[in-house]
C-alpha cells in the first residue's frame, strides 16, 4: 500500500520546551530570526510552539501546542498555486518545489494553520555559521515559500537506504527532526496506512484524538491527542478575557506570510 | 540513523573518528565560501588524507558528550566532510536516552560562531579597553608559564563546576601552583545542594523516580526546562503522564510564577514568595494532626518546631492562599502515594531558601518516598572518586566576597578563568570587576568575549564541547553510577587548544610532573582505569584497545547494578522556621527567572537560542518586566510601555509586557540577558537583574537571593515593541472552538 | 519609397522580436547547452585513460562512494599515493605536484566537470544498483585526453524526465528537489 507520512503529538506530554524548534531550524537550513524578523512578523518556525492562554490571575492556565505543517489530504494551499509549485505527493505529503516557486503568497494566505512562510530577503548566515547548514537541504532564496517538509531528505535518504538492502523502509528507520529531539516523546512519525506502525497504533488506540481545525475539512495527517486535565478550571472563568487595550496598539498591519 | 538504524553496531565503526575525523578543507579560506561564488561552487576537492574512519560524502554520527550547566548529556553529533551539522541525545546514554535540549542542539553555533576568538590574544591597551594583540601559541604558551610562575603560590583559578577528569586535573593544577580553586554556579544549585546534604545526607544531587509517582508538587522548580537535569526529567514526565495503562501522574505546582514548567500542572496555587516552606510546614501540620501520615516520623524530622503554630489557617494569609487549599494539598499528597515533594529555583532564590528547601524535601520523609520506587532517588559516589570526582559545589556570594578582598589587596597574584562569567553573574556591589583589575595577571580561557575576558591580559581560547575530550561524572546521574565520555566530534575550527591541556603544561611550568601530556592522555589513562575497576557496559573484551574504542562509540561508561547504599534515616532538619526578608519598600515583590532558552545567560551568545520565544510570554531577543493586567491599568501601561524599576539599588527601565497569569504584587523579569559584551548576538540587550536586585544573601548557605528585592514602578512615557512570536493579541482559548481541546476527567 | 520602408522595418522588427525566443532556444540547445562547452582546465592533467585502459582500474576503484551513496566522491591523495609511491615521478611533471601536494598537504581543488545545482539531489548509488554503468551519463571517460574530460550528456532537467520515463521511475518533483 502506499505510504502516507503522519504525525501524532500527545498535548498532554508537550511540556512547552521548544527542543523541536531548534531541532528542526538546525535540519532544515531555516535563516536565523532576527529581532526585526519578529518585529514583521516574518520569523520562519516550520514547527513553532504556541501558547494559549484560559482564564486570568488566580485562576489562570496556559497551554502549549507545537504546530508543523498538517499536510492536509485536501490541503487549501494547493489549488491556488498558479505554477503548481506546491502539490501533493503519492506518499501523501503537501510538498513545496522551491525552484518552481514564483512567490505569489497565494498559498500562504489560503493556508488556515499559518505554516507557510514567505522568503522576503535573501537568507544570510555569517560565513563560520554557513559550516552548519546541512547539505542535503536545499538553502532557500529570496522570493520563494517555504515549510514544513516532514523531513522529506530524511525520508528519502531512509528509502535509498532500504532499497539498498532490496526492502522496504519500516517503522523505526528514522524520523523527523522534531520527533527525535523531544524530551517526552510527545511526536511520533511514521506512516498512518502501515498498521503496525507506532503512529498508526497511536491513533487507533487513542479516544483523545482530534485533528487541528477538523471542521474545514481537510483531513491533517498530523493528529494532535487531546491535553488532559484533572484539575479544570471552572467554567465562568476559563473563556474570560482580559481588556485588549491592555496589550498595547496594534501598530500598523505588517505582512503575513 | 536514529532510533533505529543509529544503534551500537553502528556507532563501533565511527568511534575511532574524533582527532583523525576532521581533516580537510586545509587549504580552503572560509571566508569565501557560498555567496555563489564561482571559483568555489565549481570545485571539489581531493582531501589529503583520507582516514579509515572518514567518508568522503556522506554523514557519520559520532558520540560525545556535554557536561552542561546542568546534568548534561550524551550526544550524538552528525558530522559531514569535517563539519558538524547536527546535535541529537545519545540513545544508548541512560541519563537522555536519545533525547536533548534546545541548548544541546545549539551547540554547533558555538563551535561556528562568528565572534569566537581566533587565537591566544594579549591585552594592547588598558584593561577593560578590549584592546587586543593576536600573538602566536608559542608566544602565548611563553607568558602563560612566565605568569604561573610569578603568580605560583598566590593563584586562583575559577571555573564552573568541573567533574570527573577536567576536575581531576584541576586538582593537580592547584595542588602544584598553589592557591584556591572557586566554582561559579547559579548560586540557587548552592542552596539546593546544601538541602539535599542536610535532608538527605547525600552529597550528590538526586534523582525523582517520576515514571512511578502518582503525585508531584512541585515548589518553583523548573525541573522541565533549565533545572539540574531537564532532559532526563523530562523523559521522566512523560512516564509520569502517559507511561502507565491506567494510571496518569498529577501535578500540582505551588509558586509565585505561572512559569513556563507550570503552565504543565494540572494545578497552579500562586502563593506569595518565599512562603514555600511555611506552606510545608502546614501541610505537615495538617498530615500529622488528621492521622494521615505517620506521627513519631514527623516528630523526628521537625523536632526543633511546634508544628501546630503552622495549622493552616495561621501561614494562609502570609502565604496570600486559603487554609482550605492547603489542607487540600495535604490531603492529596498523603492520599495519592506515591507522591513527591521537590522544590528548587525560586523556591530557593530567597533570604530563607534553604529553609523553604529544607522543609519541601522533608515531606517525602512523611509519605515514605525516600528511596523508594515513585520518589527520590539517590546517586551513588562516583565509580572512581580519586581520578573522576563528582563536581563540587559553587561558591556562594558571601564566600565571594574574601575572595574578591584578597584580590583587591594584591594577596592574590594570578587569577585563571574557564568558562565561568563571574562579573556578569555576581552583584556589581560585590566588585569583582574591579577588583580583578586590582593588580594581578588575569588569564581567560574563553572563546568569547564577555565581562569578565574583557578583563584578562592573556586570553587562551580553548577548545568547545564538540572539538574536547572528557570523562564527566553527571550530577545529578540516573540512580546509578555513569561517566559519561567526551571526545572530540570536528578538529578545532579555531586556533584553540584543549583546557586540560593548558593546565597541564601550567603545572608543569610550576614544577609539577604530571603522569600525561595532553587532554585525551588523561580520558586514555582514566578509562583504563576504568578497565581494571570493573564493572560495566562493556563486557566481552580484555583488550585495553578495544576497551577504549567500545566505550567511545557508546559514550560513556554505566553500570546500572552499582546504585546508592541504603537510604537515608530521618534527619532533625529544618530546626527552624524562618520567613523571607525583603530588601526595599517598593510595593512589588521582583521576581528575576531563568527563561527556558538562555538560563541565567551562559549561552545568551547563541542566535538559536536568542530566537528562540519563552515559551509563557513568547518574546525573543529582549528583556522585559511581565506585570498583572489589572496591575498595568493601575499604572497606565499596556505591553510595551517603559517602566521605571526603582530598588533600594538603582532604577532601571524596562519595557512591561502584560501576561495574565501575573500576580498583582509581582513583577516578574527574565534572567539572562543584559550582557555589556558578549558577541553581536548578546551585546547590549535588555537588561541584567543582577545588576539591579539588592545583593541579600540566603540566611545559612551565603547564596546571593535573587528574589529578596522589592521594587517601586513608575511609568516612563516612552514605547517600544517588544519583539515577539505571538502577535499583538494574546491568544484565548476559544470557548466553542478550542486549539487545544481538552478532556477533563474530574 | 517611406509608404514601403515603413511596413517592412515594422515586419522586419516583429520577425526580429519573435526571433528572440526561438534564437534563445537554439542558443539554449547547442551553444549554451553543457555538452557544447570546452574542457575545463584541471590543476593535473590526470588520464583517465592509464588507470583504465592500461592499469584496468574499475571506476568505483577511486570514485568509491558511487555505489552506496549520493556522491560518487572523488579520492583522497592518500589513495592515489597509494601506488604512486613506488612509481618513478622522474620526467613526469604532472606527477610531481601530486607528490608535492601529498607531501606539503596541500588538498587538490578539481574543477568540476558535471554540476548539478543546489536543489537537486542526485543519488549515484540508486542509478548505479538500477543496472545503469558511469558511462550512460559520463561518457566513454577513459578515452577522454588528460586533463580534458567533458561533459557529454546534458544532465538538465528534460533529459533527467525523458530517462526517468523511459526508465519507469518516479516523476514526482519531490524526488529530486527538496
Amino acid at each position: 500500500m502506499a505510504k502516507r507520512w503522519g504525525m501524532t503529538i500527545d498535548l498532554d506530554l508537550c511540556t512547552g520546551c521548544q527542543a523541536c524548534v531548534v531541532s528542526c531550524q538546525a535540519e532544515n537550513n531555516i535563516p536565523i530570526n532576527t529581532e526585526e524578523n519578529f518585529q514583521q512578523r516574518r520569523a520562519i518556525e516550520w514547527i513553532r510552539v504556541e501558547r494559549y492562554w484560559e482564564g486570568e490571575f488566580p485562576t489562570v492556565k496556559a497551554r502549549y501546542i507545537p504546530v508543523p505543517c498538517m499536510m492536509c489530504e485536501n490541503a487549501p494551499c494547493e489549488p491556488v498555486c498558479p505554477v503548481y509549485a506546491t502539490y501533493h505527493t503519492d506518499q501523501g505529503l503537501n510538498f513545496q518545489v522551491y525552484n518552481r516557486c514564483i512567490g505569489t503568497r497565494y498559498c500562504s494566505v489560503n493556508c488556515h494553520w499559518h505554516v507557510r512562510f514567505f522568503n522576503f530577503w535573501e537568507p544570510k548566515w555569517p560565513d563560520t555559521l554557513k559550516q552548519q547548514l546541512n547539505p542535503l537541504v536545499a538553502v532557500r532564496s529570496r522570493g520563494v515559500m517555504e515549510k514544513c517538509s516532514f523531513c522529506i531528505q530524511r525520508i528519502d535518504h531512509a528509502e535509498q537506504a532500504a532499497e539498498l538492502q532490496k526492502r522496504d523502509v519500516k517503522d523505526g528507520d528514522f524520523t523527523t527532526a522534531c520527533a527525535q529531539a523531544c524530551p517526552t516523546r510527545a511526536i511520533v512519525f511514521g506512516d498512518l496506512n502501515d498498521t503496525t506502525s507506532e503512529v498508526a497504533k497511536t491513533v487507533a488506540s487513542t479516544d483523545r484524538g482530534y485533528q487541528l481545525l477538523a471542521d474545514l475539512g481537510t483531513n491533517p495527517a498530523v493528529v494532535y491527542l487531546k491535553k488532559i486535565d484533572s484539575d479544570p478550571l471552572p467554567d465562568g472563568i476559563k473563556h474570560r478575557y482580559f481588556d485588549s487595550s491592555q496589550v498595547g496598539s496594534v501598530q500598523g498591519t505588517v505582512a503575513v506570510g | 540513523m536514529w532510533k533505529g538504524a543509529m544503534r551500537r553496531r553502528d556507532f563501533l565503526k565511527l568511534v575511532a573518528a574524533s582527532g583523525a575525523g576532521a581533516v580537510v578543507f586545509t587549504g580552503c579560506d572560509v571566508s569565501s565560501w557560498g555567496n555563489g561564488d564561482p571559483k568555489r561552487e565549481f570545485q571539489i576537492q581531493s582531501a589529503v588524507d583520507n582516514p579509515q574512519d572518514f567518508a568522503l560524502g556522506r554523514d557519520l554520527w559520532y558520540a560525545t558528550a556535554f557536561s552542561g550547566i546542568s546534568g548534561g548529556s550524551g550526544l550524538i553529533v552528525r558530522v559531514y566532510e569535517g563539519r558538524a551539522k547536527k546535535v541529537d541525545g545519545n540513545p544508548d546514554y541512560p541519563l537522555n536516552l536519545g533525547r536533548s535540549t534546545a541548548l544541546e542542539q545549539s551547540l554547533v553555533q558555538e563551535l561556528y560562531h562568528p565572534d569566537r576568538i581566533g587565537g591566544p590574544l594579549r591585552l594592547k591597551g588598558a584593561r577593560g579597553s578590549g584592546s587586543y594583540e593576536a600573538i602566536s601559541w608559542d608566544e602565548a604558551q611563553t607568558e602563560y608559564n612566565s605568569m604561573i610562575t610569578a603568580g605560583k603560590g598566590s593563584a586562583l583559578l575559577i571555573t564552573s563546576p568541573l567533574s570527573g577528569s577536567t576536575a581531576a586535573v584541576a586538582d593537580q593544577f592547584v595542588k602544584a601552583v598553589g592557591g584556591q580553586h572557586v566554582t561559579y554556579e547559579p548560586e540557587e544549585r548552592i542552596v539546593l545542594r546544601e538541602a539535599v546534604r542536610r535532608v538527605f545526607g547525600s552529597p550528590r544531587l538526586p534523582t525523582f523516580d517520576l515514571a512511578n509517582t502518582n503525585f508531584l508538587l512541585n515548589f518553583g522548580a523548573e525541573f522541565l526546562n533549565d533545572w539540574i537535569s531537564p532532559v532526563h526529567l523530562s523523559i521522566g514526565y512523560g512516564a509520569f503522564r502517559q507511561g502507565r495503562a491506567g494510571t496518569r501522574g498529577r501535578y500540582w505546582h505551588v509558586s509565585p510564577q505561572l512559569s513556563a514548567t507550570a503552565a504543565n500542572a494540572d494545578k497552579w496555587v500562586p502563593i506569595t514568595p518565599g512562603s514555600e516552606g511555611l506552606v510545608a510546614l502546614s501541610m505537615a501540620q495538617v498530615m500529622t494532626s488528621q492521622g494521615l501520615v505517620d506521627k513519631s516520623a514527623a516528630g523526628t524530622i521537625y523536632s526543633g518546631i511546634t508544628l501546630d503554630d503552622y495549622a493552616p489557617d495561621k501561614v494562609a494569609s502570609k502565604a496570600g492562599i486559603t487554609a482550605d487549599q492547603i489542607t487540600d494539598m495535604a490531603k492529596t499528597f498523603a492520599g495519592q502515594k506515591p507522591s513527591l515533594a521537590i522544590a528548587g529555583t525560586s523556591a530557593s532564590a530567597h533570604t530563607n531558601g534553604l529553609f523553604n528547601l529544607t522543609a519541601v524535601y522533608s515531606l517525602n520523609y512523611l509519605v515514605g518516598s525516600v528511596g523508594t520506587k515513585g520518589g527520590v532517588m539517590f546517586n551513588p559516589d562516583s565509580p572512581l572518586p580519586d581520578v573522576l570526582p563528582n563536581s563540587t559545589t559553587g561558591t556562594s556570594y558571601r564566600d565571594w566576597q574574601p575572595i574578591v578582598n584578597k584580590l583587591k589587596s594584591g594577596g592574590t597574584k594570578l587569577a585563571l578563568i574557564y568558562n565561568a562569567n563571574p562579573v556578569y553573574g555576581l552583584p556589581p556591589a560585590i566588585g569583582l570587576q574591579a577588583a580583578l583589575g586590582a593588580g594581578a595577571k588575569v588569564v581567560s580561557f574563553s572563546n568569547f568575549m564577555d565581562e569578565t575576558t574583557t578583563q584578562a591580559d592573556l586570553i587562551l581560547p580553548t577548545n568547545v564541547v564538540l572539538e574536547d575530550w572528557g570523562l564527566h561524572v553527571p550530577d545529578p546521574g540516573p540512580g546509578f553510577q555513569t561517566v559519561a565520555l567526551q571526545q572530540p566530534v570536528v578538529k578545532p575550527f579555531v586556533d584553540s587548544k584543549p583546557f586540560v591541556d593548558l593546565l597541564i603544561s601550567g603545572a608543569t611550568a610550576a614544577g609539577a610532573t604530571l603522569p600525561w601530556k595532553t587532554n585525551e592522555d588523561v580520558v586514555r589513562a582514566t578509562v583504563a582505569q576504568l578497565q581494571k575497576a570493573g564493572g560495566g557496559n562493556i563486557t566481552g573484551t580484555d583488550d585495553p584497545k578495544e576497551y577504549f574504542v567500545t566505550v567511545q562509540g557508546q559514550g560513556g561508561w554505566w553500570d546500572t547494578k552499582k546504585t546508592a547504599s541504603a537510604a537515608p534515616t530521618a534527619p532533625a532538619t529544618p530546626t527552624k522556621a524562618t520567613e523571607a526578608q525583603f530588601d526595599g519598600n517598593g510595593s512589588f515583590y521582583l521576581l528575576p527567572y531563568p527563561t527556558n532558552s538562555l538560563g541565567y545567560g551562559e549561552y545568551a551568545n547563541l542566535p538559536w537560542l536568542q530566537a528562540l520565544p519563552e515559551p509563557i510570554s513568547t518574546n525573543v531577543w529582549a528583556s522585559w518586566v511581565e506585570l498583572n493586567p489589572t496591575t498595568g491599568k493601575k499604572l497606565n501601561v499596556v505591553t510595551g510601555d517603559i517602566v521605571k524599576l526603582t530598588t533600594s539599588t538603582t532604577t532601571v527601565e524596562a519595557a512591561v509586557y502584560i501576561n495574565p497569569a501575573a500576580a498583582t504584587n509581582i513583577a516578574l523579569v527574565p534572567l539572562g540577558q543584559g550582557h555589556v559584551i558578549f558577541s553581536r548576538y548578546a551585546e547590549k540587550r535588555g537588561n541584567n537583574p543582577v545588576t539591579f536586585i539588592a545583593p541579600k544573601m540566603e540566611a545559612e548557605t551565603g547564596a546571593l537571593a535573587m528574589a529578596a528585592t522589592r521594587v517601586s514602578i513608575a511609568k516612563a512615557h516612552k514605547k517600544v515593541r517588544i519583539p515577539r512570536l505571538e502577535g499583538a493579541v494574546p491568544a484565548y482559548q476559544l470557548e466553542d472552538f478550542p486549539i487545544i481541546e481538552v478532556e477533563n476527567t474530574k | 519609397m517611406g509608404r514601403i520602408i515603413k511596413p517592412v522595418v515594422v515586419v522586419v522588427v516583429i520577425l526580429l522580436v519573435l526571433a528572440i525566443p526561438a534564437l534563445a532556444i537554439v542558443a539554449r540547445s547547442y551553444i549554451l547547452a553543457p555538452t557544447a562547452q570546452p574542457a575545463k582546465s584541471q590543476p593535473i592533467a590526470f588520464p583517465h585513460s592509464i588507470h583504465v585502459n592500461v592499469v584496468g582500474l574499475d571506476c568505483t576503484f577511486c570514485h568509491r562512494g558511487a555505489t552506496t551513496q549520493a556522491d560518487s566522491t572523488i579520492p583522497a591523495l592518500q589513495l592515489c599515493m597509494g601506488c604512486h609511491s613506488i612509481i618513478p615521478t622522474t620526467d613526469r611533471p604532472e606527477l610531481q605536484m601530486l607528490v608535492t601536494a601529498f607531501n606539503s598537504g596541500t588538498p587538490i581543488n578539481w574543477t568540476r566537470v558535471d554540476q548539478l545545482p543546489d536543489h537537486v539531489h542526485f543519488v549515484h548509488a540508486e542509478h548505479i544498483n538500477a543496472g545503469f554503468s558511469c558511462a550512460t551519463c559520463h561518457g566513454d571517460v577513459a578515452s577522454m585526453a588528460p586533463g580534458a574530460v567533458v561533459q557529454v550528456r546534458d544532465l538538465r532537467m528534460g533529459d533527467c524526465i525523458t530517462c526517468h520515463r523511459e526508465n519507469n521511475a518516479p516523476t514526482d518533483c519531490s524526488t529530486c528537489h527538496y
